[in-house]
């Protein structure tokens, strides 16, 4: 037999060795590895929700909307200020800090008399 | 309401009853399509758990649009590759740190010959290097040889669990085969004619 030969009958044989082979089985107590792997599972529910959050999906546009949120803040506070101070600087009282306009509970009862 | 639609139905209900006998019918088929995938014993019983976790929790997802094992194989071979795919991302990351000098994470992980428990003491050696020279075919090959092979699918139901065509299972198992042919016949070659200076 030639060395070409010896080859192929290997190669065949390598290819045949698989035939008729008999299925493998997981080691025991399958079923009480799995049991504790799900209770595993329930308990890490704060794990699970790190874990969202770190995502960059879940993460980029959170940062991108706390920034805006901040933003917004910022320039609606700026605005009020910009309000107080020429009320301040015209000397007049802001008329809205004596308008007391909430019906308590006593004009609600002289409106039914 | 045949056998398998009430087992589904038992699942569904969350019935441990019901678990017990999924895990009875299919452990084996799981665990044997995962160890064909990984060629690792341990990895393949932390995918057969992965699976039966899986199939717990979203057994509520399983429309019945196919057989409850096919179901199966495809949530094994998924979980198969994805544990593939992380194992070498581990491998790579260590290897990054060895050259960064950190030698406590410099694994080892010389290519062992995988010992396939359901081969015949005789075979045991061309097994080896059969399972060897199946690592280094494409996953979509690598996958139908597996369950044609080792599951004794046919290629009709193996065109079911990979969501494709008869034709194209038929052609994967002959690439396959070529594939596997040429490797070892390179892989032989090289032995025979000693290792190259």
């Amino acid at each position: 037999m030639n060395r070409k030969d010896q080859i192929h009958k290997l190669v065949e044989e390598a290819i045949d060795s698989i035939e008729h082979i008999q299925k493998a089985s997981p080691k025991p107590f399958l079923l009480t590895r799995i049991d504790a792997r799900l209770h595993r599972k329930n308990f890490s529910l704060w794990e699970k929700a790190s874990w969202l959050i770190a995502r960059p999906s879940f993460a980029i546009p959170g940062l991108v909307i706390l920034i805006m949120l901040n933003v917004m803040t910022v320039l609606s506070n700026e605005n009020t200020s910009v309000h107080i101070s020429t009320e301040q600087q015209s000397g007049l009282p802001a008329t809205d800090d004596f308008a007391y306009t909430d019906p308590g509970i006593y004009d609600i009862e002289n409106t039914e008399q | 309401m045949n056998q398998s639609e009430a087992l589904i139905d038992k699942l569904k209900l969350g019935d441990q009853s019901g678990f017990t006998e999924a895990m009875d019918l299919y452990q084996d088929m799981v665990y044997n399509t995962a160890i064909g995938i990984v060629q690792n014993a341990d990895d393949a019983d932390d995918i057969t758990q992965e699976v039966f976790v899986q199939v717990y929790l979203s057994i509520n997802t399983f429309k019945g649009e196919s057989k409850l094992s096919t179901w199966l194989y495809r949530i094994t071979i998924s979980k198969a590759l994805d544990h593939e795919k992380k194992k070498k991302r581990k491998k790579r990351f260590g290897f990054v740190q060895s050259i960064f000098g950190n030698q406590e994470n410099n694994h080892h992980d010389h290519a062992i010959e995988f010992d396939h428990p359901g081969i015949q003491l005789e075979k045991k050696e061309r097994a080896g290097e059969l399972f060897k020279a199946l690592k280094q075919l494409p996953d979509k090959q690598r996958i139908a040889f597996t369950l044609h092979k080792l599951e004794g699918q046919s290629h009709q139901e193996i065109a079911e669990i990979m969501n494709t065509s008869l034709y194209a299972v038929e052609s994967l198992m002959g690439r396959a085969k070529t594939n596997l042919k040429k490797v070892l016949y390179n892989y032989y070659q090289e032995k025979i004619s000693g290792p190259i200076k």
